[in-house]
């Protein structure tokens, strides 16, 4: 990002040429995208930002209201609930997604990519699937109910089971990226040094993790701290900022303290959002050119730990999924185990039926063409577009804050600014459009990133020789970005349309008579205690998305082939 | 000069968004007859009403939100200045008088009105501002399975909940989100005087292994084992009953709170034409004949079929409510309720 404006002037050189009509158009097209940006983040977090320091007659109070919010002692233990719980569950994740990514870099332990696949699998898995899958197994008839030594599942205990599996992952994928990128020669110096085992993973592999570690820890703290799925299903009555922020507002009709729980949410988001930031900006010079990708020797205990552990670890992951498939089944838990299909008779159960998950379709449809044009599109702009940097600057900024902003308090403040009714804007409320455009804002940053890497490696050449072959950019961007940056895109809406899917929490607050979308189905569904078909839908939401998965793989591999010949070989 | 010419690519990218775009905006142009219901009714009840309601209006669209009657009335609050709702259907008669005094219900007479029991419409208005369709009562739902299993006998009175061996065995509503959790309470300052009430409820806090967001969640807990006994209303429990659950619903002898669920057009409502049809309909004998196969009491006279595996002697054991008094009182209930339940498993 800083690189980017520091850039800038260097290529929109002192020479000026007058603005062509393309130049004006792609200008008006970054305006645009500034515009979409302002109207679907900055406005709504703005107007959420000044009900919080406003009391319940709009005047302005200051921090009024946090100061009465901590001095209320049975109201800040929330907050504190929250805090403790996010710090446990990422300490957990870390030490377990940790030694995982070590077995996978580290060994030569067979069924190293089966390990590595179904280790993301709870990437497909709305965040209240393993909470409802906990409670068939460890809830107060689950199945393995003595494992907790006659502790109760909901509360702290659920909450944190349930979000180290959720968050597994993601902690994973990070830590594992710096492990690949440690450097063969410093084992062999290591060894020819004659350091110890012990010493050389003290000296060599420990460091080289703490990057990763470290910003594995600001991702998984954030997540945890905002989620809302696990502990609205195992939270029982142990109070989190996100179920309490839910409370007060969709229960209480408390919108005034409802801003200032999300303020509370979203600020020590941001700040694990900036430490990770940092931490990025300290990393810059960690391989070079000539480090070797380092290949574990042989080593017989090891490889059996590193197994067994890994094995373990597996287990657990697929007998969530399991169970929660299996509870999905049963005919009337838990005194009838026979297995029906009755759970997916949707209309049986819910209002809306099947219509949610129709909802849930669209949305992610919608969230996919949509998103992935603008955010594309968007990116080719920031990145390939010349001139306006203070502009592009502050877009690129823009493009980051999705990242801290939770998604609750995103929805929340999409309430207040969409709903007032002095907004144009307001006849989107209620409709799906509101739905799409908070899901395209909640998940821009990732793809934007992702986005913006493809097309940083494209070369910079190729618009200097379409001008010059009196080509416009467009014609540029149509005919050879986007044909070459086709994985990239079709990654883009995978994950886009994945996410919809499985994404509640700017939507709990957002959805309307006629656009209820299955995770929302799922929330109320166990709100009624209605374990079965929240266990059946969550599985239809799982199922389609790894379809989704499938088909993105098969695409990728399969028909790709032909169009990106020029690469030599997929990377 | 560049020729200026967009390509094909680029052009379909822009199909592609102005599809997704109108595919949006032809979601927001409302339709001519097109009723938009919200409801905090039980789910079976509100469905098997909307059906027979369909039946008589096939060509209207009717949307449907149902929840959970605290997150509706919220709904209605936050939606209060664009309502997007025009009728209400099921929510508690205390929220109805809340909105009422918000200036947000339209009055209106629903056919047969002169047919309502007294207790069950808006008296203070010259036309009322919403009318009663049913009633309930607080109960008491008992798994007889894990009592047997836990060593535990049926309660049979509200103090019997309040006895060491239930502890960590109960579930009850959270009332800041459901009707069914604030009509216990409020029934029980009725029963035992505001003051006791609290002694009581401390008491019973101690037993009380979770407070749920949901009305008919203790009793749906109750019935799959998750919890022994859940403090709600005699419907959900009835239901699982009638589904073969070992469950059995017991109306505590010292009487219980009731309340009456009704109907309500929302001022400014889009189509009030096909709200009053509504409304009419959910005030006929067919409606509540619907509302009698769910409730034993309900608001019309000479409706009363006994439903099977309903509890007796509810009507006796009902205490009259007043309904004014618990409108004007539960902001202050609440915050007294969040004030010394609202973190259950604070660090002591």
């Amino acid at each position: 990002m800083v690189n980017q404006i520091l850039a800038a002037p260097v290529s929109a050189r002192k020479i000026r040429i007058g603005f062509s009509r393309e130049d004006i158009l792609l200008r008006l097209c970054l305006v645009a995208l500034g515009l979409f940006l302002v109207v679907g983040l900055l406005l709504p977090v703005y107007t959420l930002l000044s009900k919080g320091v406003q009391d319940v007659n709009g005047n302005f109070v200051g921090l009024q209201n946090f100061v009465s919010y901590f001095q209320e002692p049975s109201v800040s233990v929330v907050f504190w609930n929250s805090l403790r719980i996010s710090l446990l569950s990422t300490l957990l994740t870390l030490a377990f997604a940790g030694a995982y990514a070590f077995a996978l870099t580290h060994s030569r332990m067979p069924g190293r990519t089966f390990f590595r696949a179904v280790a993301l699998v709870p990437l497909l898995t709305p965040s209240l699937l393993p909470g409802i899958a906990l409670i068939y197994l460890f809830g107060n008839q689950g199945f393995f109910r003595g494992a907790l030594m006659g502790h109760s599942l909901y509360g702290p205990i659920g909450i944190v089971m349930g979000e180290v599996f959720f968050t597994f992952p993601v902690a994973l994928l990070i830590v594992l990226t710096s492990l690949l990128t440690i450097d063969r020669r410093l084992y062999e110096a290591a060894t020819a040094l004659q350091a110890g085992r012990l010493r050389v993973f003290f000296t060599v592999t420990l460091p080289a993790m703490r990057f990763g570690l470290g910003a594995a820890f600001f991702a998984t703290f954030t997540k945890v701290f905002t989620d809302f799925g696990v502990p609205v299903v195992v939270g029982g009555s142990y109070p989190v900022l996100a179920t309490d922020l839910y409370q007060k507002v969709i229960g209480g009709f408390d919108f005034q303290m409802g801003a200032v729980v999300g303020m509370l949410l979203f600020i020590p988001a941001a700040i694990a959002f900036l430490g990770g930031q940092l931490l990025q900006r300290g990393r810059a010079n960690g391989i070079d050119g000539r480090a070797v990708v380092y290949v574990p020797a042989k080593s017989r205990g090891r490889d059996l730990a590193c197994f067994a552990f890994c094995a373990v670890v597996a287990l657990a992951i697929l007998s969530v999924l399991v169970m929660a498939v299996l509870g999905s089944l049963f005919k009337l838990w838990p005194y009838n185990l026979d297995l029906s299909l009755a759970s997916y008779n949707f209309a049986e159960h819910e209002p809306s039926g099947w219509g949610a998950y129709r909802n849930s379709l669209r949305l992610s449809a919608g969230v996919a063409v949509f998103g992935t044009a603008v955010v594309f599109f968007g990116a080719y702009l920031l990145e390939r577009v010349p001139g306006a940097s203070w502009l592009r600057g502050a877009i690129n900024f823009f493009c980051m804050i999705p990242l801290a902003m939770p998604g609750m308090v995103l929805g929340l403040s999409y309430i207040f600014f969409f709903n007032s009714p002095s907004n144009p804007l307001g006849g989107i409320y209620g409709t799906m459009t509101i739905l799409i455009l908070s899901t395209v804002v909640h998940l821009y940053t990732v793809p934007h990133l992702t986005a913006l890497t493809a097309l940083k490696q494209l070369d910079p050449g190729l618009e200097a020789v379409g001008s010059s072959l009196k080509v416009s950019r467009f014609a540029t961007f149509g005919r050879v970005i986007l044909p070459v940056c086709l994985p990239t895109i079709l990654r883009i809406a995978g994950y886009l349309f994945m996410n919809s899917m499985t994404t509640i929490s700017a939507l709990v607050f957002l959805y309307s008579a006629n656009t209820k979308v299955a995770t929302v189905s799922v929330v109320l569904l166990n709100d009624n205690a209605m374990l079965g078909p929240a266990a059946a839908m969550s599985v239809l939401i799982v199922a389609t998305s790894s379809t989704v998965v499938g088909l993105q793989w098969l695409l990728m591999h399969g028909l790709l082939r032909r169009s990106q010949a020029w690469r030599g070989r997929e990377s | 000069m560049n020729n200026f010419r967009i390509p094909t690519s680029v052009r379909r990218l822009c199909a592609a968004l102005l599809v997704s775009g109108s595919f949006a905006a032809s979601q927001i142009s409302a339709q001519a007859e097109e009723l938009t219901v919200y409801s905090a009714m039980a789910k079976e009840h509100f469905a098997e009403l909307i059906a027979a309601f369909q039946e008589r209006e096939p060509d209207l669209k009717i949307n449907q939100l149902l929840d959970s009657n605290g997150p509706i009335i919220a709904r209605l609050l936050a939606e209060k200045e664009n309502p997007r709702a025009d009728i209400i259907l099921g929510a508690s008669v205390p929220g109805l008088v809340m909105l009422e005094e918000k200036g947000m219900l339209m009055p209106y007479a629903p056919d047969g009105l002169d047919q309502i029991k007294e207790r069950f419409y808006d008296r203070k208005s010259e036309v009322p501002h919403w009318v009663g369709t049913d009633a309930w009562a607080s109960a008491v739902c008992f798994n007889t399975i894990e009592g047997v299993n836990h060593n535990v006998e049926e309660p049979t009175s509200w103090k019997d909940l309040i006895k060491p061996e239930y502890k960590g065995m109960i579930t009850m509503p959270n009332p800041n989100s459901s009707a069914t959790g604030l009509l216990a309470i409020v029934g029980w300052m009725k029963i035992f005087g505001e003051d006791e009430a609290w002694t009581y409820m401390d008491g019973l806090h101690e037993n009380i292994a979770q407070y749920v967001h949901s009305g008919s969640k203790p009793c749906r807990m109750a019935a799959a084992g998750e919890a022994v006994i859940g403090i709600a209303y005699p419907a959900p429990g009835v239901k699982a009953i009638n589904d073969g659950a070992p469950l059995s619903v017991v109306i505590p002898e010292e009487g219980v709170g009731s309340e009456v669920e009704g109907v309500a057009i929302i001022a400014g409502a889009g189509q009030p034409e096909a709200a009053k049809r509504l409304a009419d309909f959910a005030v006929s004998q067919e409606g509540n004949q619907i509302h009698n196969k769910y409730y034993a009491l309900v608001a019309r006279e000479g409706v009363s079929t006994p439903v099977p595996n309903y509890p007796e002697g509810e009507e006796k054991a009902l205490v009259d409510m007043d309904f004014y008094w618990v409108a004007a009182n539960r902001d202050r209930i609440l915050a007294e309720w969040q004030k010394r339940y609202g973190a259950k498993d604070e660090p002591k």
